[in-house]
């Protein structure tokens, strides 16, 4: 099953209708070697799937994108890391993820409730999960990543 | 013109807010929860047109939320805030007497116009 296509989809979408941008795919998608530990941006928005497969959706970008990403979203300008800013990013990896799964012909996908993290961290991804990297630019604000991870 | 907002994201509830603005709703009520939806409702001493109510929250979900309700308030319309990934929950909602519901992701003109067709103006 190909599971790229619609993931960039619901991201494209999900920021055309919710924050009047459309986010651009700017290089294949990388499939990583696992187990590796990744590296993340200053942000980093994580939601798990469950049903079809086990898996995360999980979205990455420095903080000053993030700060415009949801400003945007939010109709408001956000200049400095706070509640606004964490809780706008859950819910944009939520209604991505949503639209994800509901792009997939015959499975469908529970989703758990996101987390948001600030800081650069170090996300360890186990051998027996698909990991799939996908770059992403907004052209206005600068880059960031799609990570779909989902257990073999 | 009197609308509860019920969903844990404080950052839908105020992008909600802001779209109700310009329709010219005002005067909203806001719960983080659908056990704060249902004190808000009880303890009120006024008539609310209208619940927005998002899917998928802890501790009561969107259909739990739903149900309890339209088990005290049943005249009170509910439209259901989901994603795509939700169809059953969706259907399961009407079934149960949701008025409508809204997909995100929305854009601002299709939530106006929903909340706008169910206000009936």
């Amino acid at each position: 099953m190909n599971y790229e296509t619609p993931c960039v989809e619901s991201v494209i979408e999900t920021f055309s209708s919710m924050c009047g941008v459309e986010p651009e795919q700017i290089g294949e998608a990388e499939e990583l070697e696992t187990p590796q530990t990744f590296k993340t941006d200053e942000f980093l928005g994580i939601i798990g799937l469950s049903g079809h497969k086990k898996g995360d959706i999980m979205m990455t970008m420095p903080s000053q994108v993030a700060m415009k990403m949801v400003g945007s979203f939010l109709m408001d300008e956000i200049t400095e890391i706070n509640s606004d800013l964490l809780d706008g990013f859950g819910e944009i990896i939520n209604i991505i993820a949503g639209a994800f799964s509901g792009k997939l012909q015959g499975v469908s996908f529970e989703l758990a409730l996101p987390t948001v993290m600030a800081g650069e961290l170090q996300i360890h991804i186990r051998e027996s999960v698909n990991c799939l990297a996908i770059p992403m630019r907004f052209a206005e604000w600068g880059d960031f990543k799609v990570l779909l991870m989902l257990e073999e | 013109m009197k609308i509860l907002l019920v969903d844990d994201s404080a950052t839908m509830r105020k992008i909600q807010k802001r779209l109700l603005a310009q329709i010219g709703v005002e005067d909203i009520l806001e719960a983080n929860n659908g056990k704060e939806a249902i004190t808000e409702l009880e303890n009120c001493n006024y008539k609310v047109d209208l619940v927005l109510c998002d899917m998928n929250m802890p501790e009561m979900n969107g259909i739990e939320t739903l149900t309890a309700i339209k088990a005290t308030h049943k005249e009170v319309p509910v439209v259901m805030c989901t994603s795509v990934a939700e169809k059953s929950a969706v259907m399961e909602a009407i079934k149960l007497g949701a008025s409508n519901y809204l997909v995100k992701p929305f854009a601002q003109d299709a939530f106006i116009a929903k909340i706008k067709a169910v206000l009936g103006s």
